[in-house]
């Protein structure tokens, strides 16, 4: 046979009645309050300084994703050399790079010379260069 | 039985959602005082739903202050209008009286054999924990739907609401919580 449904009833109310009663509690109140007033300070601070991390991280990686998806390529290597007395600029697959991007300028002191190599680069950019040594 | 649980829980249901406690909600997450002021609200609730699990004044000091640190430390990130305040209340304090619960439930195998072997007559608070241990020994979804049903007397939907379930869940945890609850009763009582 089932036991009827009354076993439980009769369960629940004596749960019911068996609770302990507390109208408050000052020392809780008061921990709570400290636990709030010290976890508040630093809070907001390591807040702040890691929504700064995240924005320079973002704003970054946004920046270097939209450069490469415009073509621009920031490890491009680019050789130097001296042919028939001049400076000759190649990129990577051998070709000249020459234009109004380039400007090269060569100062000779000592018996070496310097250059310097000045190149726009990709969009807003500019790179300069320098080298010195013996002609050969 | 199921209709008449609800009433008690679903009109403090309806003052939790009050705009007045939204308010002290929000300002709580910044102000010391109105943190104090939610905590005076709510500490008699958590401390009768959880010493009706535990039975023991210490252990539910101890959880009671459990609920209300984790209530300091999550509440700024509690959002008003997702889950009504003190449903949130009490799906902390449930899941804090679940984990101690969980360690509790072969010593309440233990003490619910001690209880049966006697054939005397028990007071009503021996009765009590006897019912404690036998509501221990059952998995703990069973026991927190139970206890929110028919302890602190809230309507499915609420329960639904505080254990982050469906309400068909809801439902047949009550059922098979009961079923498996009835024989350890009755066998107490043969």
């Amino acid at each position: 046979m089932k036991p009827s449904n009354d076993s439980l009833t009769r369960a629940w109310e004596l749960l019911k009645a068996d609770s302990i009663e507390a109208a408050d509690n000052p020392l809780l109140e008061n921990r709570l309050m400290n636990e709030m007033k010290k976890s508040a300070t630093p809070h907001t601070w390591k807040r702040k300084l890691a929504l700064a991390a995240a924005l320079v991280i973002g704003f970054l990686a946004v920046g270097s994703g939209i450069a490469v998806a415009a073509g621009y390529n920031p490890f491009k290597t680019l050789t130097v050399f001296f042919q028939d007395g001049k400076v000759v600029i190649t990129d990577e697959n051998g070709n000249q790079v020459s234009g109004d991007n380039v400007k090269i300028d060569v100062k000779e002191e000592g018996g070496q010379k310097q250059v310097t190599v000045e190149l726009k680069a990709g969009p807003g950019g500019t790179v300069k260069m320098q080298s010195s040594g013996e002609q050969k | 039985m199921e209709a008449l649980a609800i009433t008690g829980w679903l009109v403090s249901g309806l003052a939790a959602s009050d705009s007045e406690e939204a308010q002290l909600v929000t300002r709580a997450k910044s102000d010391p005082e109105a943190m104090a002021q939610l905590f005076r609200d709510h500490y008699c609730r958590m401390v009768r739903y959880i010493s009706r699990r535990t039975g023991n004044r210490a252990v539910t000091d101890d959880l009671v202050s459990e609920v209300f640190l984790t209530m300091v430390k999550y509440l700024p990130r509690y959002r008003i209008g997702q889950t009504p305040f003190q449903a949130w209340l009490y799906r902390l304090a449930t899941n804090q009286v679940n984990r101690w619960a969980k360690r509790q439930r072969r010593q309440a195998w233990q003490q619910l054999q001690d209880y049966a072997a006697p054939s005397r007559a028990m007071p009503d608070e021996d009765s009590a924990a006897r019912i404690r241990a036998a509501l221990l020994t059952l998995p703990v979804h069973y026991q927190s739907a139970l206890a929110l049903h028919y302890l602190e007397e809230m309507s499915v939907d609420a329960v639904a609401q505080v254990l982050g379930c469906a309400i068909g869940t809801v439902k047949s945890r009550l059922a098979r919580g009961r079923d498996l609850l009835r024989p350890l009763l009755s066998e107490q009582d043969a």
